[in-house]
């Protein structure tokens, strides 16, 4: 298989991924003599191919060449430790700043979140604490920004590129790659972009897709009762979507990107909205009353300074924040501590 | 305020030896601090300052304003960081697996730098794969584990773990052949 038409950069990435599955084959121990042929046969008849393969044994004598047969088993248990002590220090960080919360909201989850929903996330390849906001570069340069409490699969083989959408909210900048076709499937659909940066949220029913560059093709799952759709969605257009049906099209809102940048982007939003996109980036609960819930915001709020968010809110509408209990915020309306005598 | 003329006129290049000391000069303090800021520790802080200049001794760099000089020392202090607290997580597990060793000799100072310089490379390789990944690799390269085994501990099907094997040396793969740089 002669790479033609691509650049040499391109043809030397696809060579060192044959390589890495010519790799996993020779390691599984049961190659066929059939097989070995193939191997062969691909090694030796195209300079790159060489190359690459040089490549692996290089990676493969780092393992062998300084560490004695003993020493190795050491190794494994040292590194693993190692990389178990920095992922623990990594959560400590992203948010686990209030344990005392943490343990008083659990019942309330439970109640709350199904089982697997909960359980999932945690056995994804990335996944976020509530209040973190990730960014994962992967292999073709593609950019994955991962909301606060959302997890994602990540499967990239020589044949596609496949992401899977577990839970919550993500941000793609898809990377260039002619050669592998990518997806993103999540519970609703399969989405395929065309070159491009778009969002997905997961919504009280069903899913939401927000295409800020290029284009994205919407597959739905289908069920028993409605077959599959498919439409393709343009930049600055956003779409919810769900199994058995596709919404309106209306103009794709700003915020679904700038949460990225930790910024909550209110564009006449109701405070209620406001108060639940909040919700979801904090621990601890944040309620609105009726009576304020449809006045609307505008402006740029940060997403990690919850304080200085009230306070925005506080100085431009006429409510007031009130803590209930540590973990519990209410916004009300200005009067209302006065006017209603049961509050103590 | 020399700061802000020094930001228009200076252009460092560091394969030039008087201009490597002008670099030093004007910004090894201030890197020095910046180091000594993120790592809580003076001494350490001096240490890695001295690396960030043999670096660029050694891999001479065209910087061609003050501004910028800071703007790449700030990013070049930043990988220096991570490659440290990585070196003292590897140099602590491999100090606590010494310890639990019922061998009597153990193996030299030397060789045993070597080691931690290997784990330390080999650690940086895998940084950006997903655990299972990560788990998969190790256990069969270091461990000589059979896909099956591997299989069983991790919860996943063998076909995915020779998955995860392609995976974790495509990544090892395209940082030594420089497509891209390691964590």
């Amino acid at each position: 298989m002669e790479p033609t038409g691509c650049s040499e950069k391109a043809a030397k990435r696809l060579a060192l991924a044959e390589a890495a599955e010519w790799f996993a084959e020779w390691q599984a121990g049961d190659l066929s003599a059939a097989k070995r042929q193939r191997w062969q046969t691909w090694r030796d008849t195209n300079g790159t191919h060489r190359w690459a393969w040089q490549q692996v044994e290089g990676v493969s004598r780092r393992f062998t060449d300084t560490l004695g047969e003993d020493e190795r088993q050491t190794a494994d248990r040292v590194i693993s430790l190692a990389r178990h002590r920095r992922r623990g220090r990594r959560h400590l960080l992203g948010g686990l700043a209030s344990l005392a919360l943490v343990a008083v909201l659990t019942t309330a989850l439970w109640q709350n979140t199904p089982l697997p929903r909960l359980v999932l996330p945690w056995g994804a390849d990335y996944h976020t604490g509530t209040g973190e906001i990730a960014r994962i570069v992967l292999e073709d340069g593609t950019q994955v920004w991962l909301s606060s409490a959302s997890a994602l699969n990540v499967d990239y083989d020589h044949h596609q590129r496949r992401l899977s959408l577990v839970a919550g909210e993500v941000l793609i900048a898809t990377g260039d790659d002619a050669e592998r076709p990518f997806y993103l499937d999540t519970r609703h659909a399969r989405l395929t972009p065309l070159g491009t940066r778009f969002s997905v949220s997961e919504q009280e029913s069903g899913e939401l897709l927000a295409v800020f560059d290029g284009a994205v093709a919407i597959h739905t799952l289908g069920n028993a009762k409605h077959a599959g759709r498919h439409q393709v969605i343009h930049a600055g257009k956003q779409i919810h979507f769900a199994v058995d049906q596709i919404g309106e099209l209306t103009p794709a809102e700003g915020r679904r990107e700038a949460w990225a940048n930790g910024i909550l982007l209110a564009e006449r939003m109701p405070l209620k909205t406001f108060a639940a996109e909040l919700d979801r980036h904090h621990r601890g609960r944040l309620d609105v009353d009726p009576a304020v819930a449809d006045l609307t915001l505008l402006g740029a709020f940060p997403l990690n300074d919850l304080n200085r968010t009230l306070d925005m809110i506080e100085t431009t509408l006429p409510v007031k924040v009130r803590q209930v209990m540590p973990w519990w915020i209410k916004i009300e309306a200005e009067d209302a501590i006065e006017a209603d005598p049961s509050h103590k | 305020m020399t700061a802000t003329r020094l930001s228009e006129s200076m252009v460092y290049d560091t394969s030039c030896r008087d201009s490597l000391g002008q670099l030093y000069h004007h910004h090894q303090p201030w890197l020095q601090q910046l180091l000594r800021r993120r790592l809580g520790c003076g001494e350490s802080a001096s240490d890695l300052a001295q690396d960030a200049f043999v670096r660029l001794l050694k891999t001479p760099r065209h910087l061609d304003s003050f501004d910028g000089a800071r703007a790449y020392l700030s990013r070049m202090a930043k990988g220096l960081c991570v490659d440290y607290w990585r070196r003292q997580d590897i140099e602590r597990a491999w100090q606590e697996a010494l310890a639990a060793r019922t061998e009597v000799h153990l193996p030299s100072v030397e060789h045993q730098q070597i080691v931690i310089e290997t784990l330390c490379e080999i650690d940086r390789m895998l940084a950006r794969l997903p655990e299972k990944v990560a788990t998969a690799f190790l256990g069969s390269q270091l461990q000589g584990k059979p896909y099956r085994q591997i299989a069983e501990e991790i919860g996943v099907s063998e076909r995915m773990v020779k998955k995860y094997m392609a995976q974790a040396m495509l990544q090892c793969a395209l940082i030594e052949s420089g497509f891209e740089v390691s964590l």
